[in-house]
């Protein structure tokens, strides 16, 4: 037993004599590439020659990948034409979000303690005011930048086969606008009080379902009730925000996936919807009858 | 009305998004008309003519020769949306500091 183990040290070390010069050789000859050790592989998968198939590789395993598809029309993502507004709408969306969950632990929809809003205003929350301007401005810049993103309804390819796309874009737009809304009311000041006085007479004068309708008390000229819609609105608040990031990841991101815009056009809106595949310019000669 | 008075309804915090959207929005309709103006009379254009229909490749702007007609989304437009982030977190913040959001005093039903 004991010889078996002084052999088997004595064969160890021996063998460690030769191993160890060629492994640390080895290691020599690695630091002198370090792009063939294994830290650098991991993080660079592949090489960045400029061919097609490293274009694709460096796409495809990087993030980027969700965000928009592998390749784009080069006239699709042409920045004269997108304007860039449904990236910038969509990064003030997380930018609301982001500053929204912190506003929301400072926030307390009460009667009776001091405005939260005010609280959050003055200085005893640090950076309170910067955030509280943040939230309001962002969703005001917000608002500018989906109308602005609307513009792409000139488009004929909108017009012609990016229909569920633009229906998705039209409930995202009422969204935002009653994210705005609600989020108007929040405060409980004078400001928003008015603001909801106004909203519920408006919804109040709705045919069939104003008044009259199915949600008629809710729309009543009570002022003490109004005065608690703020408490409502939170929640609403909070719901349609939800509702709009699942419907905009969901929906309107992914069918953008198979969205590529070309062009605008002044005419022809609705003669071109029947046009087969879709180009930036359509002649009248290329136009399919629709098929009844 | 006088001046000072309309500058003082202009100036309010929370009107400044609906004057800044006055001219955003005038440029923006002037940009899209002008736009969907080129792509239509490059439409006239081919349609008065077959052939270059079939051979022109359907913008209203040049297209260099050697240029791929897709482009992979890094670097390419991803690249211009993360500059417009920038901007726009640049725009945020100068008008957040500069400018608060306006606050009234408490909700109050017998004030009108």
């Amino acid at each position: 037993m004991v010889e078996r183990l002084k052999t088997g040290v004595k064969e160890d070390l021996e063998s460690l004599k030769t191993d160890l010069p060629a492994k640390a050789k080895e290691q020599v000859e690695l630091l002198k590439k370090p792009t063939k050790t294994q830290v650098y592989t991991s993080i660079f998968r592949h090489k960045h020659d400029d061919t097609p198939r490293n274009r694709a590789l460096g796409v495809l395993s990087k993030p980027s990948s969700s965000i928009s598809i592998r390749q784009n029309n080069r006239d699709a993502v042409r920045y004269s034409y997108t304007w860039g507004m449904g990236g910038i709408t969509f990064y003030l969306f997380i930018v609301l979000t982001l500053t929204g969950v912190l506003l929301m632990f400072y926030y307390h929809p009460s009667k009776v303690q001091p405005s939260a809003t005010s609280f959050i205003s003055n200085t005893m929350v640090p950076f309170g005011k910067l955030l509280r301007n943040m939230h309001r401005w962002a969703a005001h810049l917000m608002v500018i930048a989906v109308e602005l993103h609307m513009f792409v309804f000139f488009s004929p390819l909108v017009q012609k086969t990016a229909r569920v796309h633009w229906n998705v874009g039209v409930i995202l737009l009422v969204l935002t606008l009653l994210l705005s809304f609600t989020g108007y009311l929040l405060p409980d000041d004078q400001l928003g009080f008015w603001a909801v006085t106004v909203g519920t007479n408006m919804a109040r004068a709705t045919p069939l379902l104003g008044h009259e309708g199915p949600f008629g008390s809710m729309f009543g000229h009570d002022a003490v009730q109004m005065t608690c819609a703020f408490r409502p609105s939170r929640r609403l608040h909070r719901g349609r925000q939800r509702a709009s990031s699942l419907l905009h990841l969901a929906l309107h991101r992914h069918s953008h996936h198979r969205f590529h815009f070309h062009g605008f056009s002044t005419s022809g809106a609705f003669v071109r919807m029947a046009a087969s595949p879709p180009r930036p310019v359509v002649l009248d000669s290329e136009v399919k009858e629709a098929k009844k | 009305m006088d001046w000072k008075q309309l500058w003082e309804i202009l100036s309010a915090a929370d009107n400044v998004p609906i004057i800044a959207m006055i001219p955003l929005l005038a440029f923006y309709i002037y940009l899209a008309w002008k736009q969907a103006r080129a792509n239509d009379v490059l439409i006239d254009q081919l349609a008065g003519d077959a052939a270059l229909a079939k051979t022109h490749h359907r913008k209203a702007w040049p297209f260099k020769p050697g240029w791929a007609k897709e482009v992979h989304v890094w670097p390419f437009p991803l690249r211009i949306e993360f500059l417009a982030a920038i901007i726009v977190t640049i725009i945020l913040m100068v008008w957040s500091i500069t400018l608060n959001a306006p606050l009234e005093e408490p909700a109050n039903p017998n004030l009108t």
